[in-house]
């Protein structure tokens, strides 16, 4: 399934032709740089534009007419990656092709753009109402959050982990920006969502792509802003040469003990080193079969969840695991010597090959959804201005070899150790 | 071999095998993957049953158990040979049924060959018998931790007096103690036999060659002893208890678990039409477009942790909603209200049409992706819900279907739990 470019007026379009799914894809994918003190707006934006808009200006009116279209299914979602906001919206729609009605894709792309660029506004402004309903939620939201243990001490993790990088704390809902959540803010945010984010459109699906591009340019060629700037991708995370590791012990939990651990990276971001990076999360703690489960696990019993996590986009690698409050040094310690041992050299060639195979593996399966596919793109797309080449990439996999591994992975430093536990 | 149509372009095929195990196979040749899924008839629940009119007893969470050792049999690991494959697999123990499943783009029948050795015959050391113990005692600490379980297995309790719906499926650190390679071997010998089995294909495979391959196995080819269907039996009757409120000082917020007894009238010896009507019925009352959306919305009483969620385990059913909410004493006055004018409340026609068509889409999308496919298949099975049928009957429901379910909402079936953050 490959990502093919379309020329429709000014607009960025792609399409995934294939004719294995029954339904047809489409995102609307707007980037922008990064701005902590919008996360709020921009999350929320994503829950109120796919709840209504001005043509269905109730949930009710809204849901109705997409259950009309055969169920038409909706997502929107904001995240950040790096330097970069990235606000997605999309649709999946039932191939015409399979329906007793027509156009009905037609009419799912209206809505799609309905939702994006007609939103229920009042004087050109987002309502008090929906404001306050979106304060009120974020308030209970941020009290779930605090109980719930696993939420919690991540939040707390990360901003211990990522203490130097404060303009660069992107968690939701962000408590210290909601004094400043207004019907203003949030019209700010979506009109430069509209006006001056760059926008990228993908469809994939069985579709003929002239019927496709006519059917953009009419609709989508009216209302849309062009705007061309380009926001390139840089991963964020800079580190402080600090003396001490930052250890914070928190111990007001009344549970398991949950530990993390993070580290700094100290190597420059580019895709080669990205690969092999994430080669290495796979062998250390990605699986079943990866160093910490077989050690920390299968042979200490010391917990029953330990995985590593290696984000890609946002150039951070850390380790999760919960254990009885007695065995947490124990099994903080014997992290330290797994890491200690891979960087001097000590992998096992078979798992080396198992994990490479993993992640190949893993690209292959892609295929079998289309919105996976879609995403793969996506991602490559921002990250590396690359679409997504399973050959090229599984090439460059494979060529990646142990001493590679090893000489990046010395470059890692520890950083934070956050542990979350009880204070009795 | 039988076959049936699902949609125009799905089918599905159905075959039991000669020792007596029920094979549902729905070729997907377009898709790279194959999902396939072994189910055994045993759960958490059955720490108590009759067999060949025998009343048995075996600790708490032994089916949780042997699935991890099951893992470790014959003193090879499983895992091994499929990780080799580049194919996932895992297993999980549910209250009914304990399940092993893998996925795979390579050599399915080879690992599909693999995944039936381990149930021929069955031996466990007492060194892994032991260190699988240490492993559930952590996975049992993980459920410990969380209040809004702990709130949640109250509601359970306060609902049912049979202990084989509230009891933990993994059991507790002193039960799982008791187990034992005597206890192991009971279980084995009850519950482990083919013609207590089912297994789940979906996805590229030719259902031929999957017959043919599972037929050359000693899995079929071995003789078998008798099999014994298992009886078991629930205690459904009402309690007069239908509050419980504690008050807890680890909350951040209150915690509020509302669960709607569903009479045994409605599901028993009628699990197609419950299970057909009960999702679309919470989908319809609980729409945006409903009284009880629109009043939380208005009162503030709405948030994002609010859940509606149709609990149907074949012999006991109700209707769970559940909210973390610091404004838990007004959610709970409303809720009730809402709920006790529900049987007098009509579903409007055109969110029913609405809701007619939505399904039409839905269940072509769900027959898009292999894994989605798979997993409503299971969900069918498990419940014992003839497949074909179902798709049938799915498309003929009428909304006066729906009127025996809208008069559950009884104050004599309404059970509430409230976990109030100490202040």
């Amino acid at each position: 399934m490959n990502l093919v470019k379309r020329n429709i007026g000014d607009l960025d379009v792609y399409y995934i032709k294939n004719d294995k799914f029954k339904t047809i894809e489409a995102f609307f994918v707007f980037s922008n740089e990064f701005s902590e003190k919008t996360v709020n707006e921009s999350t929320f934006l994503t829950e109120i534009l796919s709840d209504s808009t001005k043509k269905y200006p109730s949930t009710e009116k809204f849901k109705l007419v997409c259950d009309n279209l055969y169920g038409l299914s909706k997502m929107s979602y904001y995240h950040f990656e790096g330097s970069l906001d990235i606000t997605m919206f999309a649709i999946s729609s039932v191939n015409d092709k399979y329906l007793p009605k027509k156009h009905v894709f037609d009419q799912a792309f209206d809505i799609l753009l309905e939702m994006i660029y007609a939103p229920k506004t009042v004087n050109a402004k987002f309502t008090k109402k929906i404001v306050k309903e979106k304060l009120s939620q974020a308030s209970e939201m941020l009290l779930s959050i605090k109980q719930n243990k696993n939420a919690y001490s991540y939040n707390q993790f990360m901003k211990a982990y990522l203490r130097n990088n404060t303009d660069h704390i992107g968690i939701f809902p962000n408590e210290e920006g909601l004094k400043d959540f207004t019907q203003e803010s949030l019209t700010r945010v979506h009109q430069r969502l509209i006006n001056e984010d760059n926008l990228k459109i993908f469809i994939a699906g069985d579709f003929d792509f002239t019927e496709m591009d006519n059917l953009i340019a009419t609709k989508a060629g009216k209302i849309i802003n062009r705007s061309r700037k380009e926001f390139a991708f840089k991963p964020f995370f800079r580190s402080k040469k600090e003396k001490d590791i930052n250890l914070v012990i928190d111990k007001t939990s009344s549970g398991q003990t949950r530990v993390f651990i993070g580290y700094d990276l100290n190597f420059p971001h580019n895709q080669e080193n990205a690969m092999t990076m994430a080669l290495f999360n796979e062998l250390f703690g990605g699986f079943e079969n990866s160093l910490l489960f077989s050690n920390i696990r299968e042979k200490m019993h010391l917990s029953y969840y330990v995985f590593s996590h290696y984000s890609v986009g946002n150039h951070l690698f850390y380790i999760n695991l919960e254990t009885a409050k007695e065995n947490a040094d124990k099994a903080i310690n014997e992290v330290k010597q797994q890491l200690l041992n891979c960087q001097n050299g000590d992998i096992d060639e078979a798992l080396f090959i198992q994990a490479k195979n993993n992640i190949i593996n893993r690209w292959q399966t892609a295929v079998d959804s289309q919105v996976k596919t879609m995403l793969y793109n996506i991602n490559d797309f921002f990250r590396y201005e690359n679409i997504f080449d399973e050959t090229e990439k599984i090439k460059m996999l494979e060529n990646i070899k142990k001493e590679d591994l090893i000489k990046l992975i010395n470059s890692i430093k520890l950083d934070t150790v956050y542990i979350y536990t009880s204070g009795e | 071999m039988e076959k049936k149509y699902i949609l125009d372009d799905e089918i599905l095929y159905l075959e039991t095998l000669t020792n007596g195990m029920k094979v549902f196979i729905q070729p997907k040749p377009k898709f790279i993957q194959t999902f396939a899924s072994l189910y055994v008839d045993f759960g958490g629940r059955d720490f108590r049953y009759h067999r060949n009119n025998i009343e048995y007893n075996l600790p708490r969470g032994t089916a949780h158990f042997l699935e991890h050792l099951l893992f470790e049999n014959n003193g090879d690991t499983l895992t091994k040979n499929f990780i080799e494959a580049n194919a996932d697999i895992n297993a999980f123990t549910a209250r009914k049924v304990t399940s092993y499943y893998f996925s795979t783009k390579n050599q399915f029948y080879p690992l599909l060959l693999r995944l039936f050795d381990n149930f021929v015959d069955f031996s466990f050391s007492e060194k892994t018998i032991k260190k699988e113990g240490k492993i559930i005692a952590q996975e049992l600490s993980i459920d410990d931790d969380s209040e809004s379980v702990k709130a949640y297995k109250s509601l359970l309790r306060l609902l049912y007096k049979d202990d084989s719906i509230y009891q933990d499926i993994g059991g507790t650190k002193a039960t799982i103690k008791a187990i034992d390679k005597t206890v192991l071997e009971q279980a084995i010998e009850h519950f482990y036999h083919p013609k207590n089995m089912t297994l789940l294909v979906t996805g590229n495979v030719d259902p031929v060659q999957l017959i043919e391959t599972l037929n050359s196995h000693e899995f079929v080819k071995k003789t078998w002893p008798k099999y014994y269907p298992i009886e078991r039996f629930v205690d459904l009757t009402d309690k007069s208890v239908h509050y419980k409120r504690k008050i807890d000082k680890k909350l951040e917020t209150n915690l509020v678990e509302i669960g709607i007894k569903i009479p045994e009238h409605l599901f028993k010896n009628r699990q197609m039409e419950h299970f057909l009507l009960l999702d679309p019925f919470l989908e319809m009352i609980f729409d945006p477009s409903t009284k009880i959306y629109k009043t939380l919305q208005k009162k503030n009483l709405y948030n994002h942790s609010l859940t509606v969620t149709p609990m149907y385990d074949g012999d006991y059913s109700f209707i769970n909603i559940s909210i973390e909410t610091k404004k838990s004493k007004q959610f709970v006055k409303a809720m009730k209200e809402l709920l006790l004018e529900i049987p007098v409340t009509d579903i409007p026609d055109k969110i029913f049409k609405a809701f007619h068509r939505a399904e039409i889409g839905r269940t072509i999308k769900s027959f898009d992706d292999v894994k989605e496919t798979h997993n409503l298949l299971e969900t069918l099975i498990l419940n014992n819900v003839d497949i074909t049928e179902y798709f049938e009957r799915k498309k003929n429901i009428k909304l006066e279907n729906f009127n025996d379910l809208k008069q559950v909402f009884t104050k004599n079936n309404i059970y509430l739990v409230e976990y109030v953050k100490q202040s």
